[in-house]
């Protein structure tokens, strides 16, 4: 930390520089945005390995056909754990970390508009998490109902501990709204001067895009647990038919909820990609407006498509036609960013570091999880594929070598940056290489057992799935194991890293490399920086 | 906004935080009204559409009859009206349709019935929630009276007929030859139900 502080001229001239508070306190009561970005990403990274034992668990079980390890309870509580922690407790809390750290920095702020909310909306995570894994060691097990949750599973049939875990979603729900306020704040308040709005790095539009989406929705999502609550405790009959209601009802309201969040998980890894990729191809990024009017589109239309998960409910003809065309619209935008990137890479000089192989790797592997989506929005296709493992290889396809890759990426680019340290780039490569051939051989065959009608979360199939269940369950494995050599890579970065340059990356343009040093100082820009007014995109 | 007028000046900067974040927070408190707000919006779309089997009430039935009286039976056409009787979970009476099946002509006004039997010891109340498949046919379906309109109550060991009087509009379409009525019955439970009153169906 202390042997590079020179190099930058306008970095800091401010005499009363102080590093951080010594010991846990520092990070109790911490308000600086780098700190608390860390303590998300590490948060991130735990709940990633919890989430991700519970899905070795299951390809465990599935390994063979019959049931070996766990009993057909357990194994529902597995797959419903599985996906609430890693939609809620490692995807979200990993964009929202990156965009603590990298935010400011971009946009050259000094730190977030709010720091004290941002203080608490951290704070508050890993509460909710405690609380929802502790519904495991209770008396009729945790949450079994799926991560949709949908009602009556989650109401009349839902075990005792139901109640704790719409607590921990009311926490989360609050957590992701002060987040997103802050971030808004942060970005329409406190860019330097000259940082227009066209001008925004594509990750800080990206992320105010996404902070919108989650003001949007989150409280839809705070309100449909609130009805089970009521359900539940309080005699109402929200999703009860006995009583007036309509279980149906339910799954239009989360996936109103729903299907934005599955947006708010990827839109950030796109404002991830569009910084890497131009780095490493040395060119500009191609159709900057493009993509923000794309990303803006996209959001837009996330609002409309909802009931597509729900074909088979019984919705009128005019009802799943609307739903299947506004669903294939979402293409269109989509279609733009990725033939965007291309264009960016076309004629580049490009290398292929580690993040550019996670960035390149999640154009492929997201557009063939684009290109299953679309298959699926075909309603009367999806008739057959509904509650398949086609399902399962289509949004794990887009969640992991999307989000997921995009969020490795985004660590081992900015790692350098964070730490003052470059990570080891060949056992990089070796993390990359490993990790896409294990979620290959993991998702890949699904979309085969998918579509020859194995159902989703049954802990036991017929013999016929056997081969490609046990290819899936080896490549599972090895992609889980293979994450391991990211906390290595890290690790091995911050004690033994070669110190990094204050831009590493040759291509790189955005501000936290051109105006600031490696390490990023504990406070940046408390001067705002220049931005050079030649340089827009 | 002007990007120029934030820099390093605490005070300047603190405003509009203020006014956005008051903003943002009241958007989210107005979203989290919206999602209660779907509940009757969910009813009212269906109503509306006739979607999800719902049925309109028809609570005048002077006026109703006297349509039935207009010249509008079409002898021509025959639908099949299929009759089903379901129990929901823990409900223990007997509950059957009279007919299964019943052939109709559009816009002539048909009755029919269903039993139910009390088989317990103890005196309860029921609510018959109705389905139409397919949903498309429930705006052509008038029922004049239904006994899913009100709560049905039997004393222990009784049973009861409980008639259902309807009508198929004549400007059904052709292409729907069969309909499906289907009746949950539900134990109403004293202590959740209330007076009903809250209750549309």
């Amino acid at each position: 930390m202390e042997t590079l502080a020179q190099p930058d001229p306008h970095a800091d001239q401010h005499g009363s520089h102080h590093g951080p508070a010594k010991g846990f306190t520092r990070w109790l009561y911490t308000t600086n945005h780098k700190d608390i970005g860390t303590m998300y990403l590490l948060f991130s990274l735990t709940m990633f390995f919890t989430g991700g034992i519970m899905a070795l668990l299951i390809r465990a079980e599935l390994f063979q056909p019959g049931l070996q390890l766990l009993q057909p309870e357990f194994f529902n509580q597995m797959t419903t754990m599985h996906g609430l922690i890693m939609v809620f407790g490692a995807v979200m809390p990993a964009f929202v970390g990156l965009a603590n750290w990298m935010v400011p920095m971009m946009v050259g702020a000094p730190d977030m508009a709010l720091p004290r909310m941002n203080n608490w909306s951290f704070w508050i995570l890993p509460f909710a998490f405690s609380m929802m894994l502790s519904t495991l060691f209770m008396e009729g097990g945790g949450p079994n109902f799926g991560w949709t949750f949908y009602a009556p599973l989650s109401t009349t049939y839902a075990p005792p501990s139901v109640t704790y875990f719409i607590f921990a979603v009311h926490m989360m729900g609050i957590s992701s709204i002060m987040g997103a306020i802050n971030i808004i704040a942060t970005i329409l308040n406190l860019r330097a001067p000259g940082m227009t709005m066209m001008r925004l790095p594509l990750f800080v539009w990206t992320w105010l895009i996404t902070a919108f989406l989650l003001i949007a929705v989150m409280p839809v999502l705070a309100g449909v647990v609130t009805m089970m609550l009521m359900d539940i405790h309080f005699g109402t009959s929200f999703f009860n038919a006995a009583g007036g209601g309509d279980p149906v009802l339910f799954q239009h309201i989360f996936w109103f909820f729903g299907h934005p969040e599955v947006y708010i998980m990827i839109l950030p890894a796109f404002g991830i990609v569009s910084e890497i990729i131009p780095t490493f191809s040395r060119k500009r990024l191609f159709g900057y407006a493009s993509m923000v009017y794309a990303t803006s589109s996209i959001a837009f239309l996330s609002f409309i498509v909802w009931a597509h998960h729900m074909f088979t409910v019984g919705l009128p003809l005019a009802g799943e036609l609307f739903f299947m065309f506004s669903t294939m619209l979402i293409a269109v935008p989509t279609g733009v960013k990725v033939f965007n990137w291309i264009a960016t890479m076309f004629r580049g000089s490009m290398t292929f570091e580690t993040p550019m192989l996670f960035a390149i790797a999640f154009v492929v592997l997201f557009t063939i999880g684009g290109f299953s989506g679309l298959m699926l929005a075909i309603a009367p296709a999806d008739f057959q594929y509904h509650d398949t493992y086609f399902v399962v290889a289509h949004f794990h396809y887009v969640l992991v070598p999307g989000a997921i890759f995009s969020i490795i990426a985004a660590t081992y680019y900015w790692l350098p940056k964070w730490t003052g340290r470059m990570y080891n780039e060949a056992f990089g490569k070796l993390h990359f290489w490993l990790s896409f051939i294990g979620v290959n051989l993991t998702f890949f065959p699904m979309h085969f057992i998918g579509l020859a009608g194995m159902p989703r979360r049954i802990p036991d199939y017929a013999l016929q799935f056997a081969d490609f269940n046990m290819v899936a369950s080896i490549g599972a494995f090895l992609f889980g194991f293979s994450q391991l050599l990211l906390v290595y890579n890290i690790v091995q970065c911050v004690r033994k890293g070669s110190p990094a340059p204050a831009k590493p990356w040759d291509g790189a343009t955005t501000l936290e490399w051109t105006a600031l040093p490696s390490p990023a100082p504990y406070h940046s820009f408390q001067q705002p920086p220049q931005i050079p007014t030649g340089s827009s995109r | 906004m002007n990007p120029a007028s934030t820099p390093a000046k605490a005070t300047a900067a603190r405003n509009p935080h203020r006014r956005l974040v008051i903003g943002l927070t009241f958007g989210s408190i107005a979203m989290f009204g919206f999602g209660f707000a779907l509940v009757p919006l969910y009813d009212l779309f269906c109503d509306l559409t006739g979607i999800n089997g719902k049925v309109r009430q028809n609570t005048n039935s002077e006026t109703v009859l006297n349509r039935t009286q207009a010249p509008g039976i079409d002898t021509t056409r025959t639908i099949k009206i299929q009759l089903i009787a379901l129990r929901s979970n823990g409900m223990r009476w007997a509950f059957n349709a009279l007919d299964k099946q019943l052939l109709v002509h559009p816009g002539q006004l048909y009755r029919t019935a269903f039993t139910a039997m009390n088989p317990t010891a103890q005196a309860s109340v029921a609510r018959a929630v109705p389905s139409v498949a397919p949903s498309e046919a429930s705006q052509y379906l008038h029922k004049i009276q239904c006994f899913c309109f009100e709560e049905q109550a039997l004393a222990a060991g009784a049973s009861q007929q409980m008639p259902l009087l309807f009508r198929i509009d004549a400007a059904l379409p052709d292409y729907i030859r069969t309909i499906t009525l289907s009746y949950t019955l539900y134990e109403v439970v004293p202590d959740n139900a209330g007076d009903g009153s809250g209750v549309t169906l």
